[in-house]
């Protein structure tokens, strides 16, 4: 069992070694599918601010968000600014939280999203590339293409409803500080919630 | 000796209790209790409880680092009076993979270890209860928290009576199974890419696992091992950057004899909470604050000048029915007391909303401030003597006019609370703050006490008019008052000009004074059709207020000046983080804030104790909505301003110093704090 576990894990650190995003450095480029059934590009976005967000509609973390309005509220305002707020949902097929189109179109109607597009990720390939770890597991590119930020939501890794009350939002720290020309001072964090369904 | 978990857990599978267990009917996956070692405490001794989960087959729960994902527990402890949690000690978790994620944590069962201890004050016979709200995650494919009150009472007894309880033996394995804190231990070192751990004494062992905690600069895929005596082990750098040095992890190596062995290298910055036990007199204690803070709201600056305009109707009564006098002061009582649980529904309802505002928040809105402005602007004109409607005051004689009393006395008590808000007055910002976390019955009971020490004066008339005698009698002299008395009106119209200019800029006040020529203007002229135009002009400046408004909530971090000794507060900064802090938080609509400020915190004695004490300065200014300010406060559960809180290295919690300050005892308390 020793060996299997030191296997799988030279395995996983070779894959790191190549992708590991890092802050200061550009952003992996990908393309992928979004349930407007529109194809988007990372790199089409230069010039503007984009936030990713890992995306589980099943994971209670991400429930937490979505239940008290506050990640559609914070998608209306970041997108009102001009800044593209890309969702990202990596679980695989036959997985918790896996959609095609239509069922992602239908969980954005229902909860009322806001953000810019929802990216069918179901192969995990743009998880691998950023090595999302859990839903939510946020990330600021700024206008030239460079990770701002990554890392948890906030302060509070709990589901529960009342954290919200009181918590730092980092990703909003993070968007403020890239519009007034400043360094983002939290600018990595631990992410916390549901694993990514790979 | 030292054993593995993994081992401990298979013996745990073994005993007859946890093979009983029913899984199929469980909804959750998990279940979690708290279980004791003895089944008695005694005073001044050590113990041990702890939270005992058992998980389904196939789900799991987390470490301290819970790994790439999930959360590790969260523990709030509300003990009884006496008793201590001391520490909590988690066992070795297991390395759990799925797909490119590392997970650090439990499958089966796991049992948290809590060593307590009962004060010596404690008195054998009595029972020590602890109470923990949990919140634990539990994992398969799909992830599920569990939420739960976990309790145990656990009697006070002597010590030959104690005796172990069923579980003694899980707890003796679980004890046996921790890994040791190892003084001084290794660190990691930075090599390129790469983070190294450098194990000396190695010789004769064999590296089996190492678990980091969170936030220890290195991923958690397990490390490579560059050299076996002295051991190196080589780890993957992680995107989030160590947060502090002592920030290490658990080795797990097996010893020359083939035993397991675990040793603790820093702290795991994992930590449970505690809320103390507040004693029960203190529900009593915090109406008969409100009650106190109410009464002492009528000396405060703030409330004098409705107060005013209520004086004056009082004095006119002095000679007329004593049905008259009990009729309107019960409705000035009642004005005070609907408009406090007005406010207090208003909490409700916004707390249910799940935002949060504060004592005074009304005044961070420009158009709650412009027409208090002209409401005042327009009752000094009136006491002036500029135009005659009584709209405030009370007639004698017609029925219409005695209604219009009432109703001119129930407003006035609605007045005196909205202008109240400004000043805190002393006890009023604990008994707030402890309403606002009970519950919505408490919030009620606490805000009408509050509002019963405001109008209590005038409840004294009420119930016994004849007492009104006592006041001098009404004459010509009644003019001339009347007329000195639009001066604090006026210089109050004047102060919320400036408020507003804070709050607004200087346009946002010019069209405040162009509001107060128009009230002038109709009530010189008595002008026919101006008086039909006055609500619509009034109503156009309300709704261009209210464009202002949101545009203004819009205009974030326009932050107005702060003196450069202080910094200006943010959630995220640095500072905050300093051994020595002191926060004030203040808003330049409250009063009591400024009055501190300038004969307290701004004269040079203070200002250079604090700096030759090496205090770092934060200010927040609350005058404008910023709910960063409104987060810390809830912390303190706390709703206004004054606010003042002070960390020391004795105090890391911060100490609150009381909301009105005295420069003798301030500097005292600095320098209690702070001997060097």
């Amino acid at each position: 069992m020793l060996k299997r576990i030191v296997i799988a894990s030279a395995l996983f650190l070779s894959t790191a070694a190549f992708a590991a995003p890092k802050n200061g450095e550009m952003a992996p480029d990908f393309t992928a599918k979004a349930s407007d059934g529109k194809e988007y590009k990372l790199s089409q976005f230069k010039g503007k601010t984009v936030v990713l967000e890992w995306f589980n509609n099943d994971c209670p973390y991400v429930k937490k968000y979505y239940d008290a309005k506050e990640m559609q509220k914070l998608q209306k305002e970041t997108t009102a600014k001009g800044t593209v707020w890309l969702t990202v949902a990596s679980s695989a097929a036959g997985k918790e939280g896996h959609v095609d189109a239509a069922g992602m179109k239908k969980i954005q109607a229902d909860r009322g999203m806001a953000s810019t597009a929802a990216l069918l990720d179901g192969s995990g390939e743009i998880a691998k590339k950023y090595e999302a770890k859990t839903t939510p597991h946020m990330f600021v590119i700024d206008k030239t293409g460079k990770v701002a930020y990554q890392g948890a939501i906030d302060d509070r890794p709990s589901a529960s409803a009342k954290s919200l009350v009181g918590a730092q939002n980092y990703v909003t720290q993070a968007l403020a500080a890239l519009e007034k020309g400043e360094g983002v001072k939290t600018a990595s964090t631990t992410p916390y919630g549901c694993s990514v369904k790979y | 000796m030292i054993r593995f978990a993994l081992l401990f857990m298979m013996f745990a599978l073994a005993t007859p209790s946890f093979a009983q267990k029913d899984f199929s009917s469980w909804r959750k996956h998990s279940q979690g209790r708290l279980v004791s070692e003895t089944d008695a405490l005694h005073p001044g001794n050590p113990g041990t409880i702890g939270v005992h989960i058992t998980l389904e087959k196939h789900w799991h729960t987390y470490w301290v680092n819970p790994g790439d994902s999930g959360t590790p527990i969260r523990l709030n402890f509300k003990n009884s009076p006496g008793v201590k949690i001391k520490q909590v000690l988690m066992p070795l978790p297991e390395r759990i993979l799925t797909g490119p994620l590392v997970s650090f944590g439990y499958s089966q069962e796991v049992l948290l270890l809590i060593d307590v201890e009962v004060d010596a004050s404690v008195k054998v016979g009595t029972t020590a209860e602890f109470q923990a709200d949990a919140e634990w995650l539990v994992c398969e494919d799909v992830c599920i928290p569990a939420f739960d009150t976990l309790k145990i009472s656990l009697p006070v007894r002597e010590l030959a009576e104690i005796k172990p309880t069923a579980e003694f033996a899980l707890f003796q394995k679980t004890r046996a199974g921790l890994a040791q804190v190892k003084n001084p231990y290794p660190k990691f070192s930075a090599n390129g890419e790469q983070v190294e751990l450098k194990v000396d004494n190695f010789d004769g062992r064999e590296f089996v696992e190492f678990y980091p905690f969170k936030n220890s600069g290195v991923n958690n895929v397990k490390p490579s091992v560059a050299s076996g005596a002295p051991l190196v082990l080589q780890f993957a750098k992680s995107a989030v950057a160590q947060e502090k040095e002592g920030r290490v992890g658990v080795l797990v190596s097996k010893g020359p004899d083939g035993t397991l062995e675990a040793w603790q290298y820093g702290d795991s910055g994992w930590a449970f909470e505690e809320e103390l036990e507040k004693p029960k007199e203190n529900v009593w204690w915090m109406i008969l604050s409100a009650f106190v803070g109410g009464l002492i709201l009528n000396l405060m600056p703030c409330v004098f000048p409705v107060l005013s305009i209520k004086l004056l109707s009082l004095l006119k009564h002095a000679e007329s029915h004593p049905g008259d006098v009990r009729r309107e002061n019960f409705a000035y009582v009642a004005g005070v007391l609907f408009s406090f649980l007005a406010i207090a529904g208003a909490l409700i309802a916004v707390r249910a909303a799940g935002t949060l505002v504060g004592w005074g928040f009304q005044l961070q809105s420009p158009v709650f401030l412009a027409a208090m402005i002209w409401l005042f602007f327009a009752l000094s004109l009136n006491l002036a003597g500029l135009f005659e409607i009584d709209f405030l005051d009370s007639g004698m004689g017609g029925k219409f006019a005695r209604l219009g009393g009432v109703t001119g006395s129930f407003f006035t008590g609605v007045l005196a609370v909205i202008v109240a808000s400004p000043c805190t007055a002393p006890f009023m910002g604990v008994a707030l703050g402890f309403g606002l976390t009970q519950s919505t019955a408490m919030l009620f009971v606490i805000f009408l006490s509050l509002g019963l020490g405001l109008a209590f004066p005038y409840l004294v008339f009420a119930v016994f008019p004849a007492a009104i005698k006592i006041m001098p009698r009404p004459g010509a002299w009644m003019n001339t008052l009347k007329k000195v008395m639009a001066v604090p009106l006026l210089l109050t119209t004047a102060w919320l000009v400036w408020i507003l200019a804070q709050v607004l800029g200087n346009d946002g006040a010019l069209l405040a004074m162009a509001g107060c020529a128009f009230i002038a203007l109709w009530a010189f002229v008595a002008w026919k059709p101006l008086n039909y135009l006055m609500p619509i002009l009034l109503a156009a400046c309300v709704v261009g207020f209210g464009i202002v408004e949101r545009a203004h909530d819009k205009m974030k971090d326009l932050s107005a000046a702060i003196p450069s000794d202080w910094l200006p507060y943010k959630a995220d900064m640095p500072e905050l983080k300093n051994e020595r802090v002191f926060i004030d938080m203040t808003a330049d609509w409250c009063l009591t804030c400024k009055v501190n400020e300038r004969l307290v915190l701004d004269t040079p004695e203070v200002k250079d104790l604090l700096k030759s004490k090496n205090v770092t300065l934060i200010k927040g200014d609350w005058t404008k909505r910023n709910e960063e300010i409104t987060r810390f406060l809830a912390r303190y559960d706390r709703v206004g301003v004054p606010f003042y809180v002070l960390y020391s290295p004795q105090h890391p919690q911060g100490q609150l110093l009381p909301e009105v300050l005295s420069k003798r005892t301030f500097i005292e308390f600095i320098k209690k704090e702070f001997p060097d």
